[in-house]
C-alpha cells in the first residue's frame, strides 16, 4: 500500500527512533492520524519544548534546564564523592536507591569501537578536570555489568591511578529479594567470584 | 534424553507428519533417496535445538507456498516430560515454547536437550580448514558446560571489538589509543584463556572415548594422538603484545583461540592429509560418538544421536563394528537399507513421502 507523502514522511521518521520497527512506526501514525488535534498539539509541543529546554549540565553532563543541574547546584552533596555513570537515566536509578550523597558525572556512553566510540567521544576530558582539585577523594565507577562497560571502567581505573584518588567499582551479584536457583550462571559465578567473609 | 514424539507441519517436504518412538531403542528411518529422511532427522534435531545442522537459512525449512512451519517434540529428559514447539515464520519471528511457555533465550538448548549429530559433510572436521575442528570442539564442551556458549559469544564480541578498533587506529596510535588497546586485550585475554582452557580439558576428556572408540570400529591397532595447537606461547596477553605491530598492520587480530586448531595424528601421520579416505571417514563418526559418550559421562543424561546416511559411507565390516560399539540411548539412523543382523530394530519406512509402520 503507498500512503500519501506527508504520512509516509511521518512513517520514515518514526522508524528512525529506537526501538521502532516500520510496523510500529505505521501503528503510532494511524494513531494520531486519528487522535484529536489538540492531543497531537500537545505531543509536538511537548517534545519542540523538551528538547529546547534541556541541554547538558556544563559540571557532571546529566540532562538538565539549567546551566547546572539541580544535583551539582545542591551544596550540601559530599563533594568528596564523584559516582561516573553512562547515561543520564543511570543517575535517575542512583538517586532512587537514596543511598549515594556525592555528584555524579555523566560519560554519555561507555567505549564500543564497533559503534565507534573511542574515549574521545566520552565526556572523559572532563571527569580528569573535575578531579584536578583538591577535594574529590574517591571515584565510584558505575558502569553497566557488560563487556563495553567493563572495558570503560578499566580504561578509567587506569586512568585515574595517577590521581592518588581511591577508585571504586560496584559489587556484582545477586538481586536482593530473588532466589539462588533462579539466577543465570553468570550472575551466579559472578556474586561467587565477590563473595565476603562474614567473619 | 529421550524424543517420544514428533510432529512436522509444512517442515521441509513434510506438510504433515506424526510419528511417535521407542526410547532408548534404535530406530531405522528408511527410504529411498529424496523421500524426506534426512528431513525427519532435522526436524527432530530442530525441535531441540532451534537450529538446523543443515543450514543456516531459515527460509529454506518452510515447504514451498507454506508461511510457517511448525516442529513439535515430546521429550523425556533429566525425569521431565516436556513439549517443545517451535515455529519459523515466513514474515515474522520465530517463536519457541516450552511446554506452553515462550522462551527467547536458546544458549541453554544444548545443555537441556543433549543431541549429537554425525551427516556425511562431517567429513570436514577431519578434512577442511581448523574452523571445523573447532567448531567441533566447542559444541562438545557446550553441551556439558552451559557458561561455555555464553563464554564464546563474549570472546567472538570482544574480538570484534578489538578489531574494529585496530580498524579505527590506523597505524599511528597515539597515547590514547594505545590504553584502550591494552584494556581491550585484556578483556579479550581473559576470556581466551578461559574458552583454551575449557577446551582442553574438554578434548582431554573426549581423547579417551575417542581412542577406544576408533580401535573398536576401524579394527586395527593404530595410535591416535590429539593435540591443542595453539596459535600463542606463554599467555594470551603477552602474544597480543608481541604481535599487535602486526595486528595494527593487518587490522585483525592474528593470535587467540579463533586461531586455534587441533591435530589429530594417526600412527604420527596427520590425518588432515596423510591418511586415507576411509580412515578419515572412520575418524570424523568416532569423534561425533565419543562427544555423545563424553556428554553421558559428565552430565549424567544420554543425548539423542542422529546418524544420517551413515550406512553407505562405510564398508560392510564397519558398519557391523559401528553399530556394535554406539553409544547407550535412543539413536535414530536415516538409510536406504538395514545393514545385516540389525532387522530387529524399530523401522519407520518411507515411500512417495508419506509413512509406513510407524509405532
Amino acid at each position: 500500500m503507498i500512503y500519501p507523502p506527508t504520512v509516509q514522511t511521518l512513517v520514515d521518521e518514526f522508524s528512525k527512533l529506537p526501538g521502532i520497527g516500520p510496523k510500529s512506526a505505521q501503528r503510532i501514525t494511524f494513531f494520531l492520524l486519528k487522535a484529536d488535534q489538540a492531543e497531537v498539539m500537545a505531543l509536538a509541543n511537548a517534545i519542540l519544548v523538551a528538547k529546547e529546554r534541556s541541554q547538558w549540565c556544563s559540571r557532571c553532563f546529566n540532562l538538565s534546564e539549567s546551566e547546572l543541574c539541580p544535583i551539582c547546584r545542591d551544596s550540601t552533596r559530599d563533594a568528596r564523592r564523584i559516582c561516573v555513570v553512562e547515561e543520564p537515566r543511570d543517575v535517575v536509578a542512583l538517586e532512587r536507591t537514596g543511598e549515594f550523597r556525592g555528584y555524579y558525572h555523566v560519560l554519555q556512553g561507555s567505549l564500543s569501537p564497533i559503534d565507534g566510540i573511542g574515549p574521545e567521544k566520552l565526556r572523559i576530558k572532563e571527569l580528569l578536570q573535575r578531579l584536578a582539585g583538591p577535594e574529590v577523594d574517591e571515584v565510584i565507577l558505575c558502569m553497566n555489568p557488560n563487556l563495553e562497560g567493563e572495558a570503560t571502567a578499566l580504561y578509567l581505573a587506569r586512568l585515574l591511578g595517577p590521581f592518588g584518588i581511591s577508585v571504586t567499582r560496584l559489587a556484582s551479584g545477586l538481586p536482593v529479594g530473588g532466589d539462588l536457583e533462579y539466577a543465570d550462571e553468570r550472575t551466579l559465578g559472578k556474586a561467587l567470584e565477590g563473595r565476603r567473609s562474614v567473619l | 534424553m529421550y524424543v517420544e514424539k514428533l510432529s512436522l507441519v509444512d517442515f521441509r517436504n513434510w506438510s504433515e507428519l506424526n510419528i511417535g518412538f521407542q526410547s532408548d531403542k534404535l530406530t531405522f528411518i528408511l527410504g529411498d533417496n529424496a523421500q524426506g529422511k534426512t528431513n525427519i532427522l532435522e526436524g527432530i534435531y530442530f525441535g531441540a535445538r532451534h537450529k538446523s545442522f543443515r543450514s543456516s537459512e531459515r527460509l529454506p525449512l518452510i515447504r514451498d507456498g507454506a508461511e510457517q512451519s511448525i516442529i513439535r517434540i515430546e521429550v523425556l529428559s533429566r525425569d521431565r516430560r516436556r513439549t517443545i514447539a517451535s515455529q519459523i515464520n515466513r514474515y515474522s519471528r520465530d517463536r519457541v515454547l516450552i511446554n506452553g511457555k515462550q522462551t527467547v533465550r536458546f544458549d541453554g538448548l544444548l545443555y537441556d536437550f543433549p543431541m549429537v549429530v554425525f551427516q556425511p559433510d562431517d567429513l570436514s572436521i577431519i578434512k577442511d580448514s581448523p574452523s571445523y575442528r573447532r567448531s567441533y570442539i566447542d559444541e562438545a564442551v557446550e553441551s556439558v558446560d552451559v557458561q561455555y556458549g555464553q563464554l564464546s559469544s563474549q570472546y567472538d564480541r570482544l574480538l570484534r571489538q578489538r578489531n574494529n578498533l585496530l580498524r579505527s587506529i590506523g597505524n599511528r596510535p597515539g597515547p590514547s589509543e594505545i590504553l584502550t588497546l591494552d584494556v581491550w586485550d585484556e578483556q579479550l585475554s581473559d576470556a581466551a584463556e578461559k574458552i583454551t582452557l575449557r577446551r582442553k580439558e574438554g578434548l582431554e576428556e573426549l581423547s579417551d572415548f575417542i581412542l577406544s572408540s576408533y580401535r573398536r570400529i576401524s579394527g586395527d591397532n593404530k595410535r591416535i594422538e590429539l593435540q591443542y595447537a595453539q596459535s600463542w606461547s606463554d599467555s594470551v596477553l603477552s602474544s597480543l603484545r608481541k604481535t599487535r605491530e602486526n595486528d595494527l598492520r593487518k587490522q585483525s587480530t592474528g593470535i587467540g583461540p579463533h586461531r586455534d586448531d587441533i591435530v589429530i595424528n594417526l600412527d604420527g601421520f596427520n590425518s588432515r592429509n596423510s591418511v586415507s579416505q576411509g580412515e578419515q571417514r572412520t575418524l570424523a563418526v568416532v569423534l561425533k560418538l565419543a562427544s555423545a559418550t563424553m556428554i553421558e559421562k559428565v552430565t549424567g543424561e544420554t543425548p539423542v544421536v542422529l546418524l544420517d546416511d551413515i550406512v553407505s559411507e562405510f564398508d560392510s565390516k564397519r558398519v557391523t563394528r559401528l553399530f556394535e560399539s554406539l553409544p547407550s540411548g535412543q539413536i535414530f539412523v536415516s538409510g536406504t537399507f538395514i545393514p545385516d543382523g540389525l532387522s530387529g530394530s524399530v523401522v519407520v519406512e518411507i515411500e512417495r513421502g508419506t509413512l509406513h509402520g510407524a509405532s
